[in-house]
């Protein structure tokens, strides 16, 4: 059994202007020791598709009534995240069985609270581990990651460190409960690219060592290629593709995902032009029927795309895409 | 390079004041010694890590920190301007000239103005227009230019994207016809998709208009799309200068080839042979001694340590700034 299996996800807020959707019919599975990449641009319904893993999002969320999400505890029993409410109930998965790492580091830590305090505090909760030991163990995780003179480290607050050691302090918070699944939504995105490379490899090696699974959220393709065993991507709250990594960026199958990796600048290169994806996501007010892309891809066919959701369609057991163009072409 | 300079840094120096009391008082040199030439009509790029001083050198050719020591001119051929002495009728007449691009198209926008008067503000503060028909007619005309239409110009900020908004923050910088424009870290907060397309108006701008870009930015791949000449900076020093294609072919400096080597490549199979680069940039207000870079650089000796190298120029504008760099290119 896989350790994550979303079947039919749906998501919508309950707004002033009606209901938005911003997860339509989301379905993927993880396994441990995977990494999976979700990609999209802003407003793709990666972060809430996330969150709904641990049904962090808003108040006003409506998830649908088809949504399953199991989620496998450490004793081999399976919870459906979707059938719980109470914060005690809730309290298993959030920051139990899955942790998350946040892209600003200095928004996730209390800016009055020694860190080392924070690390305790969660520990408390979720161990049965005595006040001693649990500050132990954080000094371990803070030396683990990378922190020099860890026994310091813990008794600073966030504005003591450079952005690049909150990050590994943030890391080292999330993977001290042994979590069974761990997001990282946007974890480099606000480093430098030294400090990145750095946080990449310390994130493969951890992956191989507590072997967990991992929810990789980010817009840069480049960090994927590096880091994911699978991709998913996004677009405006619906999946459109999904694959091993090597299968997805070298042998991209829906429009928008060659988009996105012909809008990134290449080094090997420098004369290629850069080649922008038109327009820009349509608000989540108004989307598009059929075809969520149809507004913005360059080879549309017309009605079918505008009418017709399309279904996925398999380049291998693997590697599926949604979208109209591939199932014609497969047809022919 | 046989164009004449628009901006040209001699020994130029920026330094802040930090420190609790007033005998206690460090001074922070943010920029230190910095000579560049910045040819009329060229992209010029500067890349570093976040406190390299990247952001403060190109605000002191703005005139927006006070310079504390060296020179700065700027020179279009029609007027001069020292930028290290500068009366405040100068400084007046010096900002219809140079202008500056935010990074954080949220941020720089004020949500309680009309994308109109936003655009328009500057004319009017300036006093570049005189009536409120010459002014429309210049915001249409810079809006056109940035792709906003008519209707856009009626609405709010809030009612746009993060590339629209960087477009309105473009016109915005561009209306009062500046030559010389400053883009500060101006694509770092878009998606991918969407910095395509700046990049590529951006581009369009400067050869539409004869402007010459001073660009900012923390990603080589970005700088090697757009810029002609670029400077490596760290720790308040340009370490390297090149034309870019030279830059990119054949880094010099030890921290060029490290920052090359953290690029996230795109092929899942390339796992960055070079070296990754230990540690992170040192704080300013306590610089080793010798070369700044010695701390991190993989090369360092005893020389590195005591002496600080001087920036070497060869005939086709390729500078760098390391004690070993014939060696280090001789074994590579």
């Amino acid at each position: 059994m896989s350790l994550l299996d979303v079947q039919n996800l749906t998501l919508q807020f309950k707004t002033d202007e009606g209901l938005v959707t911003a997860v339509d019919d989301v379905s993927f599975t993880l396994e441990k020791g995977e990494v999976m990449g979700l990609v999209g641009e802003s407003g793709s319904g990666k972060s809430v598709t996330a969150k709904s893993l641990m049904k962090l999002n808003a108040n006003n969320a409506v998830y649908g009534s088809g949504s399953r999400i199991d989620l496998q505890l450490d004793m081999g029993n399976s919870v459906d995240v979707m059938t719980l409410n109470r914060p005690k109930d809730l309290q298993l998965v959030r920051g139990g069985a899955v942790s998350m790492i946040f892209q600003e580091p200095m928004a996730s830590f209390a800016p009055a609270i020694p860190i080392g305090k924070q690390m305790v505090e969660q520990l408390l909760i979720h161990t049965d581990l005595s006040k001693a030991g649990a500050k132990a163990l954080s000094i371990e995780m803070l030396d683990r990651v990378g922190i020099s003179d860890a026994a310091t480290r813990f008794n600073q607050y966030a504005f003591e460190m450079s952005g690049g050691m909150r990050q590994r302090a943030m890391i080292a918070m999330a993977l001290s409960t042994k979590p069974q699944l761990l997001i990282a939504d946007e974890p480099t995105t606000a480093l430098d690219v030294t400090i990145q490379a750095q946080v990449i490899d310390l994130m493969k090696e951890l992956v191989a060592e507590f072997d967990m699974g991992i929810i990789f959220i980010t817009h840069d393709l480049g960090v994927v290629a590096q880091t994911a065993d699978k991709v998913a991507v996004m677009y405006l709250g619906r999946m459109v593709e999904q694959g091993p990594v090597r299968d997805v960026i070298r042998n991209p199958q829906h429009p928008y995902t060659r988009g996105l990796i012909d809008a990134l600048p290449k080094l090997d290169d420098l004369d290629a032009p850069l080649i922008p994806v038109p327009g820009d996501i349509p608000s989540p007010l108004e989307r598009p029927s059929g075809c969520v892309f149809h507004t913005r891809c360059s080879q549309s066919l017309g009605h079918m795309c505008q009418t017709q959701i399309p279904q996925w369609s398999h380049r291998n057991l693997d590697h599926k895409c949604a979208c109209h163009l591939v199932l014609e072409g497969a047809e022919k | 390079m046989t164009q004449k300079p628009l901006i040209s840094a001699r020994n130029l120096s920026v330094s802040f004041p930090v420190g609790g009391s007033v005998f206690k008082r460090q001074q922070l040199k943010a920029v230190d010694g910095v000579t560049l030439d910045i040819p009329k009509g060229s992209f010029f790029g500067v890349v570093g890590e976040s406190g390299s001083g990247k952001t403060t050198l190109g605000r002191a050719f703005l005139n927006a920190v006070p310079i504390a020591g060296g020179q700065a001119t700027f020179d279009d051929g029609s007027v001069q301007f020292a930028l290290d002495n500068m009366s405040a009728s100068d400084l007046k007449s010096y900002r219809r000239l140079a202008q500056l691009i935010f990074q954080d198209p949220y941020a720089a926008l004020s949500p309680r103005m009309t994308v109109r008067d936003i655009i328009a503000e500057p004319l009017e503060v300036m006093g570049i227009t005189k009536t409120r028909a010459e002014t429309d007619t210049r915001v249409r005309e810079i809006a056109a230019k940035c792709r906003l239409s008519l209707e856009h110009l009626r609405r709010f900020p809030h009612a746009f994207s993060g590339g629209q908004r960087q477009r309105i923050s473009i016109a915005r910088a561009l209306a009062c016809g500046p030559q010389f424009v400053v883009a500060d870290e101006s694509v770092a907060a878009l998606d991918v998709s969407i910095q395509a397309d700046i990049l590529n108006l951006l581009k369009s701008l400067q050869q539409d208009l004869g402007l010459t870009f001073m660009f900012i930015s923390h990603d080589l791949s970005v700088v090697a799309h757009t810029c002609d000449h670029v400077a490596v900076m760290y720790l308040g020093r340009i370490v390297e200068s090149a034309p870019t294609r030279d830059l990119f072919r054949n880094p010099r400096h030890p921290y060029t080839q490290a920052l090359f080597s953290a690029i996230p490549s795109l092929d899942p199979d390339d796992q960055g042979s070079a070296q990754k680069l230990q540690g992170e940039i040192p704080s300013p207000t306590n610089q080793p001694t010798g070369c700044k870079f010695h701390t991190r650089c993989p090369h360092a000796d005893d020389l590195c340590k005591r002496q600080e190298p001087a920036l070497e120029a060869d005939g086709g504008g390729h500078q760098v700034m390391c004690h070993h760099w014939k060696s280090l290119m001789a074994v590579a």
